[in-house]
């Protein structure tokens, strides 16, 4: 921090002071003494008080990792502080941030710094600078001023909060175990039918009641229980609608990393694998895994997408898409190679929804300085446009479901998972 | 620590309530600092009142400014003409004013316009300027009491010694807090 200064208090108070005071003697009027004695005691004390070391400090945020509306104490040190009686913090705004107490603007005791901290909260997803803020020390009796210092803020991975809870089943589960019924019998719990004793059949699953009216040994057959992989592709080919941070609207990109960050985490709670496979922006792709770590992994990519204007992958847009998956394409539907990729996979067998996120009121982009009139026009075709491919897309057996959250893509996932795996109905 | 959705979002620029309150008083203070020489016997004209009221305005929109310094010198110089104004109780109504915007300029300095002051800290600086106000007070009894009277050789210069030793006493009056790291 920088040196210790006289506050103008105190050079008020003591030119007040010495004011009165000379005039009190020179013209023999001591209430020029009485109206400045005040200033100049208080400036007196400020004096005999001066601080002589000058105070260290820095700040502490109280997690690296953070969801979109939680808080985290954004804690102020301060070293050699002895001759520090108070102290101002003013957090600098910052977008997507809000802080309190005060929107982290008080000053106050310094011994009060631990009962008054401040609580940071982003207000939207990504890797974001926090707790940026100046810092001013105040001598007993605001005598000297030390600072405003910038104290520097602490970077934090901010990830998409989650909304989604489904009940559906996964279409097409392959794996080895899971939470998901398989078209394949095995040693599940689920009931799959009785059918006559077999050699090695299991003598603990014989159903003794059909045995008996039947006359035959019959047994209970179950359904195994099998994990699912699910994969993310998420469209990166720009940003549509006004974001306002996590209670306010939403763009096309918060949509998409939210419901992204919704569904992995649904499928890592029942045990399935999940990847994610960015197509048109600037993020890194994540492999098919399961687990927490993964999980932690994958929502810490989510946090780093960015979205870019290039086109460059539309005409080599592939997907590797494993046995048993299902891929969810979340999309805003304004680029055709997700649509065309979309009826491939569908045409494949794959079971594949696409989730439409394109924000409820439109997403009409900023004319800026262009005539608003024609950016509209031009708008309103390509929801015109956006139309028909979602039209074709229906043709074509590929169903589209706009997100709203929890249990968005139930009914689509049952309806998949009562198809036979093949595309058949 | 970890909070839910709890938290307001920003308004930025805003006044705080107690920047508005520290503010109005050091608007107000040499005001009726001046106006409290009516009663003494020589209320000033609406003019100085005006010129009064547009620094203390000053001072109150920059209370770190010299805005602050040529309104209290103004006061200073207009009391300086009300006759016999050391008896009269008005002196420390204005001598009160003063100290009021004085202090309530030095809080409003050490934050921006739009940051809250803790009301611990208000509470602090309350019983410093109570603390301060009374030694006024036995200064302005001394004052009456010595009144007409040809005072013994010393005595102002003692008393004045004595109520800078109290200031010193008082200033170190609140202890030193170890340091928190």
């Amino acid at each position: 921090m920088p040196g210790w200064e006289p506050t103008g208090a105190l050079v008020r108070g003591v030119v007040v002071g010495l004011l009165g005071l000379g005039g009190a003697v020179v013209w023999g009027e001591p209430a020029l003494l009485l109206l400045s004695l005040g200033p100049l005691l208080v400036a007196v004390a400020g004096v005999v008080r001066r601080p002589r070391r000058t105070p260290r400090v820095w700040a502490s945020l109280g997690h690296g990792l953070l969801r979109e509306g939680h808080g985290a104490e954004l804690t102020l040190h301060v070293a050699d502080g002895d001759d520090v009686e108070q102290v101002t913090r003013v957090v600098k705004p910052t977008a997507y941030e809000d802080v309190s107490p005060h929107d982290g603007r008080l000053s106050v005791r310094r011994e009060d710094l631990d009962r008054l901290q401040l609580v940071v909260s982003p207000r939207r997803w990504g890797a974001r600078t926090v707790g940026e803020e100046e810092v001013g020390c105040f001598s007993p009796w605001g005598g000297y001023r030390c600072g405003p210092v910038d104290v520097p803020g602490r970077i934090l991975r901010v990830i998409p909060r989650s909304t989604y809870r489904s009940r559906a089943e996964a279409p097409h589960p392959k794996g080895l175990v899971g939470a998901h019924r398989s078209q394949q019998v095995g040693t599940g719990t689920e009931l799959s039918g009785i059918r006559a004793f077999q050699p090695g059949d299991r003598l603990r699953r014989i159903n003794w009641r059909v045995s008996v009216r039947t006359g035959d040994l019959h047994v209970t057959t179950t359904r195994a229980e099998q994990d699912a992989g699910l994969l993310l592709v998420v469209d990166l080919f720009g940003e549509h609608g006004r974001s306002g941070g996590v209670d306010g609207p939403e763009s096309s990109l918060d949509l998409t990393v939210r419901a992204a960050a919704s569904l992995a985490e649904h499928a890592v709670g029942t045990g399935d694998r999940v990847a994610l496979r960015p197509i048109g922006g600037r993020a890194r792709g994540v492999a098919m895994g399961a687990g927490q770590h993964h999980l932690r992994r994958l929502l810490s990519a989510l946090t780093e997408v960015r979205t870019g204007s290039s086109h460059e992958e539309v005409g080599r847009l592939e997907l590797r898409v494993g046995a048993g998956a299902t891929v969810a394409m979340l999309s805003p539907l304004l680029v055709d190679a997700i649509s065309t990729t979309a009826v491939d996979l569908a045409r494949r067998g794959v079971p594949v929804v696409v989730i439409d996120t394109l924000p409820p009121e439109g997403g009409a982009p900023d004319p800026g300085d262009a005539d608003p009139g024609l950016v509209d026009l031009a708008w309103r075709m390509r929801v015109l446009e956006r139309e028909h491919v979602l039209h074709a897309l229906a043709a074509a057996g590929c169903p589209v479901v706009p997100w709203r959250g929890t249990g968005s893509v139930d009914e689509v996932l049952r309806r998949l998972a009562r198809r036979r795996p093949g595309g058949a109905a | 620590m970890s909070v839910g959705t709890t938290i307001r979002r920003r308004r930025p620029g805003r006044w705080s309530r107690s920047q508005q309150a520290l503010r109005a008083l050091v608007a107000a203070g040499p005001v009726v600092a001046i106006l409290a020489a009516w009663p003494a016997g020589d209320g000033p004209p609406v003019v100085i009142v005006v010129v009064v009221a547009a620094l203390a305005l000053a001072h109150a929109s920059h209370p770190d400014s010299g805005f602050g310094l040529v309104v209290f010198v103004v006061v200073l110089a207009w009391w300086l003409k009300v006759p016999g104004s050391t008896l009269h109780p008005a002196l420390l109504v204005a001598a009160g004013a003063l100290l009021a915007a004085h202090l309530a300029a030095m809080l409003a300095a050490t934050a921006p316009r739009d940051a809250a002051i803790d009301p611990a800290l208000a509470r602090r600086w309350i019983a410093r300027g109570a603390g301060v106000l009374a030694v006024v007070l036995v200064m302005w009894v001394l004052a009456r009491l010595l009144d007409g009277r040809t005072p013994p050789a010393g005595l102002w210069a003692a008393g004045l010694s004595a109520v800078l030793l109290a200031t010193i006493g008082a200033a170190f009056a609140f202890p030193r807090r170890p340091a928190l790291e």
